[in-house]
């Protein structure tokens, strides 16, 4: 099923913060489960949504939606130089946190694979494979992906075994939240030195250098 | 007296309920939420299963989509029945609802420690009993012995599981109530790999009322639980001869 960017309008006291998340179903009874939304950005009373709507929601959609949830980045108000890696398809959820960065007068450099529309200017725009840089460049660096690659992003930024990101290091886990912390039932387990963590409710951002293969 | 003849079917338990409705294992968390997402008011909750040790996630852990519904593998990840009741107990002893814990137990032994702790504790109205999967019925029949006593015992099976013939043994030996759960299924990920788990959705409706049907054999009051995404899909379960309803998925989808 292929998933789509999109507007939704909500009242502002649901806009999530960067990092944070949304979960939406439709009355539609052929969609059991609810679905995961990450902004993009916000226009007015809209909200832009990163591509995640599934094909049957169509303008006019009437959804539940709850949130805003989860623990999102945490952007230090000093940070000047700001890095973000994106090692998925699509940067958009790490736009709004772009935004912010701007907005507090940081220089901002996207590390993707692909340029999101809309992108601003300002975002200096560099190759996935160049992001080992990131650490040596950037006060806080923020990076998006899905937990089994996490061996293969460590060795991107070219870190050696338990060797600790330079700088701080944020990292949004991409990851099926079905329950979204009503059930505890567990999908999202992260593993963390800190023991197993739910990424729907201590996430899904997590500090990235706690991170461990699980 | 041998197993067989064990007979305390006169001094079952007896379950009292204000509502046919409550949430079924695992989509709820270890109490009862502020807000129940259910189409009536809930007559009991029942907790996420716990083992007696703690366990960790399944490392294939996976939620995966399919013409209506989903496969759900987690591996029941939980901090043990030490770590919940030191977390929870006081907040059970304090709930309006009545809690039944659902106890996940690998033999007899580790059933009858969880069951003699929870007895007597305030708020625990009955315990909830799940099987691993394919036990032969005279090792669940074992199990399940373990865990009489004062608490009420619900045995929790599959709607596939429904026509067992060790069900009918369950009366017998003092158990409560059956309840009928998410079967367990087969799905492909993107990459070609199969994962097995629990199935949710509303297509599952049939089957549940199916195994209503075939279990009310047993002459133990059933509480049907799967596939359920509306009253009137309760009240079908409910006309099969279903005591009670269970809730799943559709708690996680209307949050």
């Amino acid at each position: 099923m292929s998933l789509r960017a999109g507007r939704i309008r909500c009242t502002p006291a649901l806009h999530p913060k960067p990092g944070q998340y949304l979960v939406a179903s439709s009355p539609n009874r052929a969609n059991p489960l609810p679905v995961t939304l990450f902004a993009a950005g916000e226009a007015g009373d809209e909200l832009l949504i990163a591509p995640s709507l599934p094909e049957p929601w169509t303008v006019g959609t009437l959804l539940n939606i709850r949130g805003a949830l989860g623990n999102g980045f945490r952007l230090p108000v000093t940070a000047r130089r700001v890095a973000l890696a994106c090692f998925e398809d699509t940067p958009e959820r790490l736009m709004s946190l772009a935004t912010l960065a701007l907005e507090q007068g940081a220089a901002v450099a996207l590390y993707t694979p692909v340029i999101p529309a809309g992108l601003p200017a300002e975002v200096e725009v560099l190759p996935l494979e160049q992001a080992y840089e990131a650490a040596q460049w950037a006060d806080y660096l923020a990076l998006e992906f899905a937990l089994p690659r996490l061996g293969a992003i460590r060795a991107t930024l070219r870190l050696k075994v338990y060797e600790p990101v330079g700088c701080t290091a944020q990292a949004l886990i991409l990851v099926p939240m079905p329950c979204a912390h009503n059930g505890e039932c567990g999908v999202c387990s992260v593993s963390t030195r800190a023991g197993w963590k739910f990424a729907c409710v201590d996430g899904p951002v997590f500090d990235f250098n706690t991170l461990e293969a699980g | 007296m041998s197993a067989d003849d064990f007979d305390v079917s006169m001094l079952r338990q007896e379950l009292t309920l204000t509502s046919p409705w409550m949430n079924a294992a695992g989509m709820l968390g270890f109490t009862p939420p502020n807000h129940w997402a259910m189409p009536a008011a809930a007559g009991a909750f029942i907790t996420d299963p716990i083992s007696l040790a703690a366990r960790a996630p399944a490392v294939s852990r996976a939620v995966l989509p399919y013409p209506g519904g989903f496969l759900l593998h987690s591996g029941f990840p939980n901090p043990g029945l030490r770590a919940v009741l030191k977390q929870y107990a006081a907040r059970w002893a304090q709930s309006e609802l009545p809690i039944w814990v659902h106890l996940m137990g690998q033999n007899a032994a580790e059933i009858e420690q969880m069951v003699r702790r929870l007895e007597g504790m305030e708020g625990v109205m009955a315990v909830e009993i799940s099987l691993p999967p394919e036990m032969p019925g005279n090792e669940a029949l074992n199990v399940l012995q373990a865990a009489y006593g004062e608490l009420p015992v619900v045995v929790n099976v599959p709607i596939t599981e429904a026509g067992q013939s060790w069900l009918g043994k369950l009366a017998k030996r003092g158990m409560a109530a059956i309840s009928l759960s998410a079967p367990r299924g087969t799905v492909y990920t993107d990459t070609g790999r199969p994962v097995s788990g629990r199935l949710f959705g509303p297509s599952l409706l049939p089957l549940t009322l199916a195994a209503v049907q075939s279990a009310r054999r047993w002459g133990l009051p059933l509480i049907a639980g799967a596939g359920v995404y509306s009253a009137q899909d309760a009240q079908q379960l409910r006309d099969a001869g279903a005591w009670a309803v269970q809730v799943d998925s559709l708690l996680w989808r209307n949050g």
